[in-house]
Order: C-alpha cells, then structure tokens, then sequence
C-alpha cells in the first residue's frame, strides 16, 4: 500500500466518524485538527487508533497519541510503523 | 386514595407490524417467521428460526446522525420512541418530558458478546472503544434517555420473560406513589446469536421451527424481537393536558416462586393463579369478568399446560388468544407488545386468532378464527416465566 493509498483509507474513515457526528463536509481536510477544528471527542480517536492498527497490521504505541490529530499526521504514522516492520 | 393509571399513547415494533395502524387490520394468518445463520462473529450451522423485525430503517426514522455505532437493541427502541412519541416528546418543555423505564431480558448481548469475541479473537488493542458504552444492559434505555432529554427517570429492569410487565409495574408504582405524574414504559429485545445459541442449546427453541400456543404436539418456542411502548400517565396529569385516555391499567400483579421449578420441573400454578387473581381483584372484577386474555403461552410444554389449567378453572368461558403464535417469543418484551397488540384489538373490537389449525392440549380454550364485533372492557396479559417469575396486568378498556 503506497502513500496515496493510506492517506485515502484513513480519509474514509474519518469522514464515516466525522459524519456520523455531524461535522460538516467542508471541515474534514487533510490538516484540519480532529478536536479543534473537527469538534471529534477522545473516543473517536481512540477508534481511530485502533481501525490504523487492525487495518495496516501495525502497532503503535500509545505514546504517538498526542500526535496523530490530522489525517496527515495519521498517514505519517501508519508508514512510519510499517517502515520499521520491515 | 392512590391515583388511577391510564394509558394515553402506544406504539410497536415487532414482526408483525411496526405500528399500532400497521395492525390495525388485524394480524395477519402468515406467520412472519424468517431465518437466522450469520451473525458478525458467528455463526450456526444451519439456519435458526426466528421472528425478526424488517420493515423499519432506522436512519429514515432517526436521521444518520449518530447511528455509526449503535446496535440493532438500541435502534429498536429509539425508533419505537420517536416513531410513537418523538415529535410530542420535543413539543414538552424538558421538566414535564415523562420518565422513561424499559424492560429487557438480555439488552444489547450481541454487542456485549461482541466486543469480547472482539478482544479475544483480535486482541484487546483491536477493540473499537465506541462499542463499549453498547455493553452495559442499560444501554438503549439510556440513549433514549439522552435523545429526548429525559431526565425523570432512566430505569431497566431485567427479570427474564416478564421484564416489560416488570417494568410496567414499576412505572405503576413510580405513578401511584406520586413521584411522577408520567412515564414512558415497555420492553424491548433483539434476536441475538448469544440468545440463540443458549435457547437451542437448552432446548427451549422447537426443533419443528414452530410455535404452538397450547399447541399438543408443541416441541418448544420461536425467538421473536420488538419493542412495545405505553405512555403511562396519573388520570389527573392525562387529563389536564386533555390527552386522548386509551385505557387504564386497572390491575398488575407480580410474584416470584423459584423453589417449585427446581423441584418438579414446572411453573407453581399457586404463583400463577394468584398474580391474575390479585390483579382481577385491584381492578374490581372476578377472572370471569374478563373481556378475554392475551396468554404467555409459547409452545412451552409444561409452562404452556399449567396456563391453560390455571385458565380453565377461573375463567373457562373467557377468550383466549395468543400474540406470540404472530410475534414469537419476545422474552423482555413480550408483555409490552402484547399490551399494544390487546389495545389495537380492543379499540377495533375484535379478538385477534392465533392463525393455524394445529391440536390443542385438552381443555385449551384458543380464539383461532379473529372474532370481530366483540367489544371489550377488561383484557389481562400474562406473563410466566420458566424460573418462576409470573406477572399479570388488567387493561380496562377507555377508548
């Protein structure tokens, strides 16, 4: 799975979370923050965490948290943790 | 003097309509019976019988917000909420919104189930948080709680086949000891893989796939799913705001004998007897007054017997008919949708017949043809339960 396509996946799965919460359409960018900007609680990505892990097969510690707060940053971490399974 | 009771809404979800106008036309003589096999951690070898609810979508009732993570427990009684009561729900200002009290035997065990078989199959760093607050038994009481902001009062009890009666009893109680003037109560299960597995593996579900109220050669139940809603009311609280009365619950009775059932293997027909005679007695009438009776009976062999013999010697010329041939066993549920079911024929002036032309035991007195023209005054649901929790409440017809 390249880049392009990790980014994608985690896109579609923050505006399934993001829409279920009533975040509108033009809030869900590629920087936009999860809880300042988005108005997303810390549930939300705690399942965010989780769905990353199951779906790129990787773990990521509970450490990087405080950093995966965009679609970008979450994309950055899925492949810095699939570089290091390799 | 203790405040009178009535009821001045309704509404139903369940196999056999998803609205009281639904069924206005009477229940219908094919059986709505479907098939179960896959469920999203499990399965069953072969497809398992069962009443289940199709003709509702959720998010055209509720709207998609929010919905991503509920289950179907939690959609179930948020859309009999709103689709019975959300709009007027909405009209009252938040401190006269009535309390809210739903009985269930099993709640959300699908998700709860689930989010195990989750964690031990995935690892528990797999699960999804968001489904955890699905794993408590109060779960989709308390998201109605929150969607209507109803805060007088969030209750749920749980007491196995008779929970909704339970719970009716206790909104009754709430009412006539007059800490709220109204509350919104019923019952409502889901058909679930972990129900299932248990019922089949008990064998409590008929191997025939059939469910036989009284029925002589009946091998056992068919799982049903639904939710049932009343708005209970003091008759001075109904009255003020001019609400339509649609009945009064005149009596309603519970008892407990667990000790007979592990000795014989049979419900206590004392406990049985006394919890329709003690709620004939608070409605003022004798069980031969009765309108007709809206029975527990499921195809249960020994529950199903002792019912039909408590019948026949307090009232042998009252009619008889049985709901769950049309819904399935409900368990939780059960009584509350019967309640919805009893008012619907009573306002129609009918008797609705269990469909089908299966031997009854002797001496079962079954309505199998819908008797229309019959109007009624009292009605009484019973609810029995295998490991000895017995219920019954008298409806006194206002419409």
């Amino acid at each position: 799975m390249n880049s392009a396509e990790i980014k994608d996946s985690i896109h579609e799965l923050i505006t399934e979370i993001a829409e279920d919460a009533d975040v509108e359409q033009e809030k869900i960018t590629d920087d936009a923050h999860f809880i300042k900007d988005m108005g997303l609680d810390s549930m939300a990505l705690l399942e965010v965490l989780a769905t990353m892990e199951k779906k790129f097969g990787v773990t990521i510690p509970e450490t990087e948290f405080p950093n995966i707060t965009t679609i970008n940053k979450c994309a950055a971490t899925v492949e810095k943790y699939l570089a290091q399974k390799k | 003097m203790q405040p009178r009771i009535v009821i001045t809404g309704a509404q139903v979800i369940c196999a056999a309509g998803s609205t009281p106008e639904a069924l206005a036309g009477g229940l219908s003589a094919e059986l709505n019976i479907g098939r179960v096999k896959d469920f999203e951690f499990h399965s069953f070898d072969k497809e398992v019988p069962c009443y289940r609810v199709k003709d509702i979508d959720p998010v055209a009732i509720l709207g998609k917000s929010g919905l991503r993570t509920k289950d179907w427990a939690t959609k179930l009684l948020l859309c009999c909420v709103e689709s019975g009561f959300g709009t007027w729900l909405q009209s009252l200002p938040e401190a006269d919104r009535p309390g809210f009290c739903v009985g269930t035997a099993f709640g959300s065990v699908q998700s709860i189930g689930d989010f195990l078989s989750d964690s031990i199959v995935n690892g528990v760093n797999s699960v999804n948080p968001q489904a955890f607050a699905n794993t408590v038994i109060n779960s989709p009481t308390s998201n109605v709680n929150i969607r209507h902001t109803l805060r007088a009062l969030s209750a749920t009890i749980s007491t196995g086949f008779t929970s909704s009666l339970d719970a009716l009893l206790y909104a009754a109680d709430q009412l006539r000891n007059g800490y709220l003037s109204r509350i919104l109560a019923g019952g409502t299960e889901e058909v679930s893989y972990y129900e299932l597995l248990g019922l089949q593996r008990s064998g409590a579900l008929s191997r025939a796939g059939e469910i036989k109220p009284f029925g002589a050669d009946a091998d056992g139940y068919v799982m049903g799913e639904g939710c049932g809603m009343l708005l209970l009311e003091s008759e001075a609280a109904a009255q003020a705001r001019g609400a339509t009365i649609l009945a009064e619950v005149a009596g309603i009775a519970s008892a407990f004998d667990p000790g007979r059932v592990k000795q014989t293997g049979e419900l206590d027909r004392d406990v049985m007897r006394h919890v329709i005679q003690e709620a004939c007695a608070q409605a003022g009438i004798g069980p031969g007054q009765l309108s007709f009776v809206a029975v527990n009976a499921n195809g249960n062999p020994n529950i199903d017997k002792a019912e039909s013999a408590i019948l026949s010697e307090l009232c042998p010329d009252v009619p008889v008919t049985a709901y769950k041939r049309s819904i399935g066993e409900c368990y939780g549920a059960s009584q509350a949708i019967m309640a919805v079911l009893a008012l619907t024929d009573m306002r129609h002036q009918r008797i609705s017949g269990a469909a089908g032309a299966y031997p009854l035991v002797p001496g079962a007195a079954l309505v199998r043809e819908t008797l229309q023209n019959r109007s009624s005054e009292y009605v009484c649901i019973n609810g029995f339960s295998c490991d000895g929790q017995c219920g019954a409440i008298i409806l006194r017809n206002r419409q």
